[in-house]
């Protein structure tokens, strides 16, 4: 077969990088609405939000200046002339819709499967796709007679669809960065892999759905629970769309992010589905004159007593939730550096390529099977991920398989591992909310937790995924080679 | 490539032997030296640079084919420039 090599590609790479460096040369690379001086709003706002923070309201706390940045940022986007480069109440709309539709018992894993992986898809984190939906859609499936381990496992599949395909999902990111290729081009070449296994998937939760009986539970508490669910939370899904959509059309994935903090922020002000005080809060101490003055504002409180001072709310809680991954990343990559550089890395990949991987299968089929073991025995995938992720370039690169291959057998089988077995991160929060389920709801017996050695071969999306890029490795499916086509520029996080 | 294009790419089943034609220009990585001679392997195909510079491995070069046999897939090329290095 012969090659027909894309130099259009590369020359737009090449061509792009040099208008960034001629723009330095120039003059500025942004331009803002109201001139030079707009471009120092992000640190404005940020100063200004620590001075009413810590000044005014007397609020000692580093992870409320982070969020401020953070707002500072996003709101800088917004006077950023030209083209812009540019989520929770959701699942309870989701219920409304399902009951609406009149979804049975048998075919309620199958879509839950769907909509799970929609809106893991659109938020891009799995763990809190399996957070939100353990903690309402599993009820309510169990409710309508569906069976407990397999509306586990359908949530858990759509989990691993989202976190695979996401362009905001942290292991698409950083499959994307860590094999040189563009989050866009690497999203779009996935989505063949991950819809095949995603029909069988779905086509395996309809039969065994059927197949497997749920609990008998009383109607009058089925009616009590639908009731309480709202349609209003659909409107959520808009906003991950717009994320989705943009980040596939190659805009920058800070702008994406962006701009589904804004459009989440706005429906749920608009429509009173949050408030104001819940996504952002100054919890002032309460015998300060100064913050009585203020206290109408919708992001300003008193706090009952001085141990609760502090800032509150969902934009805090984010940013405070990512510090521990953010410093565990560093400690690998420090660790991983150091076997770099001390020659550990060098030694293990020339026994692989010398013993293992030689030939481009052997080679696919080890970079497969060397993430899924690897991420099998971590428990926090995006940690393991980016542990292996020097070795997958480099046994790729030595065959010359294209960034965009290498980033989707390091992401999906990433993603996979994550949610399967009992030790995996994204079970164990998904087990920790079911665990607390027979607290919340009277008719929620012990007898209906799931157990997470019960779930394990019930994740049908992330054994097929890993399924799917075995057959890959052996057959040659969707392969690339660096010859075929250049990643474009790298959006780097 | 579109964004439609991009979703379309790669539905298909590619050689573990990719073939090339004489005066091809291609962007691949240098993935080892064979004694003076750089080897760029692409897949199970390989392609021979005799007159490259030391020190390229792992890097990625710009070659031209000059010769192929598509019976035992391997080739020569000469080395045109060096346009980008490995992820690690």
């Amino acid at each position: 077969m012969a090659t027909d090599p894309d130099p259009g590609d590369g020359a737009e790479s090449v061509d792009s990088l040099d208008m960034g460096r001629r723009g330095e040369e120039s003059g500025p690379t942004i331009e803002f609405y109201g001139g030079r001086g707009m471009s120092a709003f992000p640190l404005v706002f940020f100063i200004v939000w620590a001075v009413v923070q810590s000044g005014l309201l007397r609020i000692g706390d580093t992870t409320g200046l982070v969020a401020g940045m953070l707002v500072g940022l996003i709101l800088g986007m917004l006077f950023v002339r030209g083209s812009w480069q540019g989520y929770a109440n959701t699942v309870g709309g989701l219920v409304w819709a399902a009951s609406v539709a009149d979804i049975g018992a048998s075919l309620f894993p199958a879509i839950t499967f769907i909509l799970a992986g929609l809106l893991a898809t659109g938020i891009g984190t799995g763990y809190g796709t399996t957070v939100a939906f353990t903690t309402l859609f599993f009820p309510a499936g169990i409710l309508l007679g569906a069976s407990p381990v397999l509306m586990f496992g359908a949530i858990l599949s759509g989990a691993v669809f989202g976190d695979n395909l996401a362009p905001v999902s942290d292991t698409t990111i950083v499959s994307a960065v860590t094999q040189q290729a563009d989050i866009g081009g690497v999203v779009a070449s996935r989505f063949k892999y991950a819809i095949v296994a995603a029909i069988l998937a779905f086509a395996g939760y309809v039969v065994a759905g059927g197949a497997m009986p749920g609990l008998d539970i009383s109607g009058q508490q089925q009616q009590i629970f639908l009731e309480n669910s709202r349609p209003l939370g659909l409107v959520h899904l808009v906003s991950m769309f717009a994320v989705i959509g943009t980040a596939v059309a190659g805009r920058h994935i800070v702008e994406a992010i962006s701009w589904g903090i804004i459009v989440a922020f706005v429906a749920n002000v608009a429509l009173g589905l949050a408030s104001v005080a819940e996504m952002v809060v100054f919890r002032a101490p309460p015998d300060l004159a100064i913050a009585e003055s203020l206290s109408w504002l919708p992001f300003v409180t008193l706090a009952e007593s001085q141990d609760a001072v502090g800032v509150g709310g969902s934009l805090y809680s984010g940013a405070e939730g990512f510090f521990p991954l953010i410093v565990l990343v560093l400690l690998i990559v420090a660790g991983a550096q150091i076997t770099i550089n001390g020659g550990g890395f060098a030694a293990i990949q020339d026994w692989l390529l010398t013993s293992v991987a030689t030939s481009v299968r052997r080679s696919e089929l080890t970079m497969v099977l060397g993430t899924a073991i690897v991420n099998a025995m971590i428990t926090i995938n995006t940690a393991a991920e980016i542990a292996i992720a020097p070795y997958i370039a480099r046994l790729g690169e030595r065959f010359n398989i294209n960034g965009y291959r290498r980033a989707n057998i390091l992401d999906a089988n990433t993603a996979a591992l994550g949610y399967i077995f009992p030790w995996s991160g994204g079970v164990l929060v998904g087990y920790a909310v079911i665990q607390d389920l027979p607290n919340r709801f009277e008719w929620f017996t012990q007898s209906m937790v799931v157990n997470p050695v019960e779930v394990v071969p019930f994740v049908f999306h992330g054994w097929l995924l890993v399924t799917v890029f075995i057959i890959a490795a052996l057959t040659g499916f969707g392969r690339e080679y660096t010859v075929d086509r250049e990643s474009e520029e790298v959006a780097r996080v | 490539m579109s964004l439609l294009e991009e979703f379309r790419y790669g539905w298909s089943f590619r050689s573990s032997r990719p073939e090339f034609e004489r005066g091809q220009e291609l962007s691949a990585f240098v993935t080892g030296y064979d004694g003076g001679d750089a080897i760029v392997r692409i897949g199970d195909t390989t392609l021979r640079i005799p007159d490259a510079p030391s020190g390229l491995l792992d890097r990625r070069v710009r070659l031209r084919v000059t010769d192929f046999d598509g019976t035992e897939h391997d080739g020569e090329a000469e080395y045109v420039e060096t346009v980008g290095e490995g992820a690690f």
